[in-house]
């Protein structure tokens, strides 16, 4: 079975970022990774990117891609989105992570996908599987915890509580009866069409500013965007996925420490880069602190991009793949060293800077 | 015909104040465990108005597999969780569910023995209770509930101790159960049947006679109304509720009925003598499987030193046997065994007492209960006879259940367990509670009278295991059965 | 904060009890978990409210002895802490620690035959 059989056309909603990219790509020339998502998708792939947005790199993809732009905040576009794609699968990766004010959380994460469910609904499409995240759940309780599906909502900040209601709003829509709908759960991301603010984090790395706060050996999930690709064509795919929810991760969860060495030993043997062997070491307390400011500054509608990552640094935040495996068939064939290999070959491929 | 939650209209406001006054009846019978459930057949059968009160859920025997634990979660009280408090902890279970302990125990069968008769006519001046008075009584009760002895061998584990305790001359018997077998096809699969509960037996026969049942309900308090009673109490969904009965017959079991006499304040000679079966256990390994997921219930007791100490074999599923283990922290890998192990108990006839009190403000009843010392060296001397049966048995390991207790692989080794089981680490457990509001002429420390007519209180009955006078050192249900037709034929005239 | 514990006891016990180093306890232990926190609500009213302090007692405990609290220590130092515990002169503390481990090894293997 691959989906060219269930359907004639995919739409994916934020098409021109970094996960979108990479899903359209494995999408139109299929995820060698996985059987059943090896041939390539020959319908029709329906991408919504904001207006102005840079296209070129889904422009290059090839394949039956057809742009649309619109804003999933609007409900009009939502509509112009969906409309005519009677039986197609709707992938939603569209979301805002770090804005420029906590409004935008919920007018982007919670009220447009609420546009695009009822648009989805009211163009008769099969199957909607929507992009939630860990932050919903919050932080482990102990490090070696590990998240299920049936973990309770523990939002972590605007963030998460954004999401939080968007899931609940997908399980509202699959209660309705009328569309199939399916919630995918991916902590962090790596992989191939970073955005520039993933070359910082590298160039800390090798400068010796790698912060590490506390032990740095807080375990954290992380998804190759490859792997997480594979997770979201599954759902897409598989029947028995209706009305459920999956964690899509790598394998296992890596800590702090161990992330940041790989990609230190990575730039130092592979990509010709001088490491100073040295990181940033920060007292628990930091981010103790910056979890207060965080919090404070969010309750003012407020964000602020790096004292919120600060305060995240020493968290557990880890989750179990079981059931995707079991359920799914989920095969996260990357792991740690071989996505940062390719995520720094194609920042060197692509002319980003380290 | 049985009431739904619901089913009755609801006068008054519908939500959190709402309140369901619309029952009335002749006989009110509050419980549906042995002694509940007798009674409201009996009555049903004899043309009396009855509504039969149970506060657990109306669930069918077959709603969760046996021991297992969605049947701890279902029908047990708490949980499974409940403690009497003492310097030696015991913790007992109590079934909580339409057709009570009989739901969830093993079924095994004993008549109360002549000697505990006798004790409780001299001690406790218990009228026309003699072995000759009970007969007919016994006779009816198996009758009813088709006591029998198994059709094809014994569970492997049960035979072990058997083979043990014959071996060193100990008298051990195969004890009957309530229960229908269905014959086994080839002899050697473990005969199936199905264990004659009350959801089986008495309570279709008291709806089948036009009884009818509340099933989630759970009465608070009685209060004297005019000639009659007012038992006020509340549904599992809170609506609160009011029975109007002429007569009132409370089959809680011996924690439950005395909680809910104090707090109606009825309290003379009430939960003031709690008796119970305190019973220590043991893992044992065998050389070869004794023990599979089909195993069954065991039915071999030792009854060599009864009534002081009886001994037998438990449920021994894994579960079970892993937390049989839980006193050997450095022998996890032991459970991976256990198809090679079963779990067995010393169970002691007590000198202990305990107390059932209702604490204001709280729901759940406080137990206590106190061993005696003489008590903690019997049951140090059952663990140790136990061991030396089953390792007659030819068994390879034993792991003594309590706190601090040796490993133990040869006989000469017995000698290293203590005289006196360590009260503080001793991790008693028992399913057998009785007495807390005893019957018989002798006011001084009676509750009711020889037919369980409550002291003092016009047309109020106990019908459940608090009345036995005291611990019988055999499987309850069977006395308890006996007596509640017994009472309830001299309610109805017919003795 | 009671219910961070309670997990990180479950995962300990089941770590210490059931697997014994062969396997990671997570994240089936998290099955265990809900079952003892459903069992702390049902058992008797006037027990709940001292388990949760001693539960809580028990985590705040180990800052003295280990600079955090249970919930934040690693598996090793937390096996540790329960067998301090386990081993304690103190009743309320061994009992405290066997209804735990009751709990957590009778639905641990509760639930691995129920999968079997």
């Amino acid at each position: 079975m691959d989906l060219n059989t269930i359907t004639p056309t995919v739409l994916v909603t934020g098409a021109a970022g970094w996960l979108g990219l990479s899903l359209v790509q494995a999408l139109v020339r299929g995820l060698a990774d996985h059987p059943d998502l090896a041939t390539p998708f020959a319908g029709r792939v329906r991408c919504l990117v904001l207006p102005g947005q840079d296209t070129a790199a889904l422009r290059k993809i090839g394949g039956a891609v057809e742009i649309v732009e619109g804003d999933v905040r609007n409900s009009g576009d939502c509509t112009r989105f969906c409309s005519g794609a009677s039986g197609g699968i709707l992938l939603h990766v569209a979301g805002i992570i770090h804005p420029k004010s906590v409004k935008e959380f919920y007018s982007i994460n919670l009220e447009g996908t609420k546009n695009l469910l009822a648009a989805a609904q009211e163009a008769r499409l099969k199957r909607v599987v929507v992009m939630s995240s860990n932050s919903p759940i919050g932080c482990n309780p102990h490090r070696d915890h590990l998240f299920d599906e049936e973990s309770p909502y523990n939002p972590y900040m605007g963030y998460g509580r954004s999401k939080m209601l968007m899931e609940l709003a997908v399980k509202e829509a699959q209660k309705a009866g009328q569309l199939e709908t399916v919630i995918i759960r991916a902590p962090w991301f790596y992989g191939p069409n970073q955005p520039a603010r993933q070359a910082l984090f590298f160039q800390m790395i090798r400068d010796g500013k790698g912060p590490i706060v506390g032990d740095g050996l807080n375990p954290r999930s992380m998804a190759y965007t490859d792997n997480l690709a594979q997770g979201i064509l599954l759902a897409a795919l598989v029947p028995k996925a209706n009305g459920e929810i999956y964690w899509i991760a790598d394998e296992r969860p890596y800590t702090m420490c161990e992330i940041m060495d790989t990609i230190e030993r990575l730039l130092e043997t592979e990509f010709g880069q001088n490491c100073a062997h040295k990181r940033m070491r920060l007292p628990g307390i930091a981010a103790a602190v910056a979890w207060v400011v965080d919090k404070s500054l969010q309750s003012l509608g407020l964000y602020h991009q790096k004292i919120h990552v600060l305060s995240e640094m020493n968290k557990t935040i880890a989750c179990s793949v079981a059931k995707a495996k079991r359920e799914l068939g989920f095969r996260p064939t990357v792991s740690l060293e071989e996505g940062m290999r390719r995520s720094l070959s194609w920042m060197e491929e692509n002319g980003q800077k380290l | 015909m049985a009431f739904d939650e619901g089913a009755l209209s609801v006068s008054g406001h519908k939500g959190r104040h709402a309140v369901d006054s619309g029952f009335r009846t002749e006989v009110l019978v509050i419980g549906s465990g042995p002694g509940g459930a007798i009674t409201a057949a009996y009555l049903a059968e004899a043309g009396r108005s009855v509504l039969l009160v149970e506060e657990g859920p109306n669930l069918a025997l077959e709603s969760c597999e046996p021991f297992s634990l969605d049947e701890m979660v279902q029908k047990y009280r708490n949980g499974g969780l409940t403690p009497a408090l003492g310097r030696a902890k015991v913790a007992y279970v109590e079934g909580r569910c339409v057709g009570g302990g009989s739901e969830i125990n093993s079924g095994l069968y004993h008549r109360t023995p002549a000697e505990v008769l006798a004790r409780w006519g001299s001690e406790f001046q218990l009228q026309a209770a003699s072995s000759a008075e009970m007969e007919a009584h016994f006779q009816a009760g198996e009758r009813d509930v088709s006591v029998s002895y198994l059709p094809g061998p014994a569970p492997a584990a049960s035979l072990k101790l058997h083979e043990g305790a014959v071996k060193l001359g100990w008298k051990s018997m195969e004890v009957p159960r309530w229960f229908r077998h269905e014959v086994a096809a080839d002899g050697t699969a473990a005969p199936r049947g199905v264990r004659q509960s009350m959801t089986k037996t008495f309570v279709p026969r008291a709806l089948a006679a036009g009884a009818r049942l509340l099933a989630s309900t759970r009465v608070l308090r009685l209060r004297r109304d005019g000639g009659g009673w007012l038992a006020t109490g509340e549904r599992a969904d809170g609506v609160r509720v009011e029975i109007r009965a002429e007569h009132v017959f409370v089959c809680g079991g011996a924690v439950q009925t005395p909680a809910l006499l104090r707090r109606s304040g009825i309290t003379e000679n009430i939960g003031n003598s709690l008796q119970l079966h305190p019973t220590v256990k043991i893992a044992a390994g065998f050389g070869e499987e004794v023990n599979s997921r089909e195993m069954g219930v065991p039915v071999h007791q030792v009854k060599q030193f009864s009534p002081r100490l009886s001994f037998g074999c438990s449920i021994s599923s894994a579960p079970f046997l892993a937390l049989g283990l839980i006193d050997h922290p450095s022998r996890v890998e032991a459970a991976a065994h256990w198809r090679r192990m079963a779990i067995y108990y010393a169970m002691i006839t007590p000198e202990g007492r305990g107390t059932v009190r209702t604490l204001p403000g709280f729901r759940d009843p406080l137990v206590r209960y106190r061993l005696t010392d003489t008590d903690l060296r019997n049951l140090a001397d059952g663990v140790r006879k136990l061991g030396e049966a089953l390792l007659a048995a030819e068994a390879t390991i034993l792991f003594p259940a309590f706190g601090g207790a040796p490993v133990i692989r040869r006989q000469d080794e017995l000698q290293r367990l203590p005289n006196v089981l360590p009260a503080a680490r001793s991790n008693l457990m028992t399913i057998h509670l009785f007495s807390s509001c005893p019957m018989g002429e002798n006011r001084r420390v009676c509750a009711a009278d020889s037919f369980g007519r409550v002291f003092g209180q016009p047309n109020l009955y106990i019908a459940d295991g608090s009345l036995l006078c005291t611990a019988p050192g055999v499987n309850p249900q069977g006395s308890i059965m006996a007596f509640a037709r017994r009472n309830v034929l001299k309610f109805l005239g017919k003795s | 904060m009671f219910r961070d514990t309670v997990s990180a006891l479950c995962h300990t016990v089941v770590e210490e009890r059931c697997l014994a180093g062969i396997g990671s306890a997570a994240p089936e232990a998290n099955s265990v978990v809900q079952f003892v926190l459903a069992q702390h609500a049902r058992m008797p009213d006037f027990l709940r409210a001292p388990v949760v302090v001693l539960t809580l007692m028990f985590d705040l405990q180990c800052i003295l002895k280990h600079g955090a609290p249970f919930r934040r220590l690693d598996c090793d130092q937390r096996i540790q802490h329960v067998r301090d515990w386990r081993l304690s002169r103190l009743g309320f503390r061994r009992d405290f620690v066997r209804l735990y481990e009751s709990l957590a090894v009778l639905g641990w293997h509760s639930m691995k035959e129920r999968c079997q």
